[in-house]
């Protein structure tokens, strides 16, 4: 190593500039220095070594820490950052011994420090030493860039101040003037031997491994381009987003199934027993609430709402099951559904007045008429005889100690192949009681009621087209002319 | 059915976010020739207020049906202002009653664990439910 040493030493090719305000110090050294044969070029303060640099092109500097124009810290700064001299070996020599200012100097890139008086050979050894590393660096540069020639990953070297001192091949292709300076600022914010970190750079991302050579100070920086690895990954996180918006969607949908959707359905379902029971029941036959007509239609509102989040919440999957989901009108539906039974609801405190002659009125409660009239409804959605109306005919008829309600209807003429079928489904009772009991008794009451009467049923006859009711009664009144209405 | 119980009058309080649930609800109670009062709240926190201010003594023969699923306090926040104003069990006996939409067994079982909490009944109420309630609670169909 020693022999290695001496080679550089005793080199002839080996240019120093030397750097003191003190003529005699400047003279002295000058002349030690070519003793050993270097090639010296001296300097009188800062800026005259800074003129003289590029020209004499040294390869070490020894200079004084106290200049006139600057001092040797802040020279030493601005030679690190030309071009070429960053890596120059640089001794500095003082007769200042305060350690914080020898640590300055060392820190601003200084390689080696002589306290004055020095020996002789001090100096000759300060300078062997700093040419050998030099030296060593040199070998190792030209060792690795010739090895990381053939590597098809990016690397570079920057040196303790931040300047690029090597590239390899494929390093040139990330092209960018600043990368080096983004790199530097990145890179001192580690203190480590070994660190990496992700560096994005112009639509590129690499995984950056760095070694930090604390002995020469610089940083061998490996890149590692994984934008397509990167690509795939925000390509699998997006999938996961979307299935993770799937997943809440799903979530909100048999939630609002599961409970927004079932509480008008719920609602509807209450209210249409209610007004089935009302329908059916003695008690209510005066008074189906009108007051349930509004809360069928925020129950049918409220479900209308639902279906529409429902459809919106589809329509949020983008997978066009919304497309081919086709919500009919709910409301047109439901009350196309119901309209034979909401006439009879809305209708439900109405009264139908006939006319049966002597001056006297009968008031019919719809109620109880309300079985008969779905009914009738419904034959006549089977029917579909446009041509002709459903006609009933009641005639109310007494004797001495019976009354008798004739009900004539033409279903047997709008359809004669099922009359008794037909006539049997407009008097059934959903209920299941007999038709006495739904129609005639209450029918015969409310008559009855009107006039005072009191009566019995007692028989009912059937005869085609005709149905006749008889009940027994206390008095024997007078004999009535015939209601009749009509149903489109 | 005990003599007392036959002397006082059968009280419900419905607690419900849904008008119309109440509505009905309270039209089928009302049917039900032994209960006497049926007082509705749409706000859970109203009804909480109107429970505190009731004594010891009308308590008794106090049936509350509760909604679980309600927007700004559920029924569950409702049981839990009850266990922390009653304890275990309200006032001289009085029952609660689940009445949900929701038929979750999750839900049940959480009910199950109040014991204030004296049955669990999936909506619509009917009479069948009322006959059903009354003869948990006092014996009376």
């Amino acid at each position: 190593m020693k022999n290695s040493k001496m080679q550089y030493y005793k080199s002839p090719s080996v240019k120093i500039l030397l750097i003191d305000d003190e003529e005699s110090i400047r003279e002295n050294i000058q002349e030690l220095l070519e003793i050993k044969d270097y090639e010296v070029q001296s300097a009188k303060h800062a800026t005259d070594a800074l003129n003289k640099l590029i020209s004499f092109n040294p390869d070490l500097i020894v200079t004084d820490l106290m200049l006139p124009d600057f001092s040797g810290i802040e020279l030493i700064e601005q030679i690190r950052r030309i071009d070429g001299f960053s890596e120059i070996p640089v001794i500095v020599i003082t007769g200042n011994h305060k350690p914080e200012i020898l640590r300055s100097s060392m820190t601003s890139g200084a390689d080696d420090y002589l306290s004055k008086p020095f020996k002789a050979n001090e100096l000759y050894e300060s300078i062997t030493s700093q040419l050998y590393k030099k030296a060593v660096r040199k070998e190792n540069v030209e060792l690795i860039a010739e090895l990381s020639k053939q590597s098809p990953l990016p690397i570079i070297r920057i040196n303790q101040f931040g300047k690029l001192i090597y590239s390899n091949p494929a390093a040139k292709l990330i092209k960018s003037e600043n990368l080096v300076e983004l790199l530097y600022k990145k890179i001192k914010r580690f203190n480590e031997v070994h660190f990496n970190f992700e560096f994005p750079f112009d639509k590129q991302l690499f995984k950056v491994e760095v070694t930090h050579n604390s002995i020469q100070g610089y940083y061998n920086v490996y890149f590692l381009d994984i934008t397509t690895e990167w690509n795939k990954n925000l390509e699998l996180s997006q999938k996961n987003q979307l299935i993770q918006l799937k997943n809440e969607n799903l979530m909100q949908f048999a939630n609002i199934v599961s409970h927004d959707l079932k509480a008008p359905i719920i609602n509807l379902r209450q209210l249409t027993n209610l007004i089935i029971s009302e329908a059916e029941d003695v008690k209510y036959k005066n008074s189906i609430s009108e007051s349930l007509i509004p809360f069928l239609d925020q129950s049918l509102e409220k479900l209308e709402c639902v279906m529409a989040k429902l459809v919106e919440i589809l329509k949020g999957r983008h997978d066009g099951v919304a497309n081919k989901l086709k919500i009919r009108d709910l409301r047109l539906h439901v009350e196309k559904q119901t309209k034979k039974h909401l006439n009879g609801f809305l209708n439900a405190n109405c009264y139908l007045t006939f006319s049966i002659g002597k001056n006297i009125n009968l008031d019919f409660p719809l109620t109880s008429f309300n079985v008969i009239i779905k009914n009738i409804c419904e034959i006549l959605l089977k029917f579909k005889n446009k041509n002709e109306d459903l006609k009933i005919h009641f005639s109310y008829s007494e004797t001495e100690n019976r009354i008798m309600l004739d009900i004539e209807h033409n279903c047997c003429l709008l359809n004669k192949t099922d009359s008794n079928e037909t006539f049997n489904l407009i008097y059934k009772s959903k209920s299941g009681n007999n038709i006495e009991n739904i129609i005639g008794f209450q029918t015969i009451k409310n008559i009855m009621n009107s006039h005072n009467g009191d009566f019995l049923f007692h028989k009912k006859t059937e005869k085609n087209c005709l149905c006749t009711l008889i009940f027994i009664k206390n008095d024997s009144q007078k004999s009535f002319q015939t209601p009749e209405f009509y149903f489109n | 059915m005990t003599l007392k119980n036959l002397s006082k009058p059968l009280n419900f309080i419905l607690i419900d976010d849904d008008v119309i649930q109440l509505f009905l609800n309270k039209k089928i109670l009302k049917d039900n020739s032994k209960i006497s009062e049926i007082v509705s709240f749409s706000m859970p926190e109203a009804a909480l207020e109107h429970i505190y201010t009731l004594k010891d003594v009308e308590f008794e023969n106090q049936i509350i049906l509760l909604d679980l699923n309600m927007p700004v306090m559920s029924g569950w926040e409702v049981l839990e202002n009850l266990k922390i104003k009653y304890g275990e069990s309200l006032p001289a006996n009085a029952k609660i009653y689940i009445l949900s939409s929701s038929d979750l067994p999750e839900d049940i079982n959480k009910s199950k664990e109040y014991t204030m909490v004296s049955g669990f009944y999936t909506k619509p109420l009917d009479k069948l439910n009322v006959d059903k309630i009354l003869e948990t609670s006092f014996n009376w169909i």
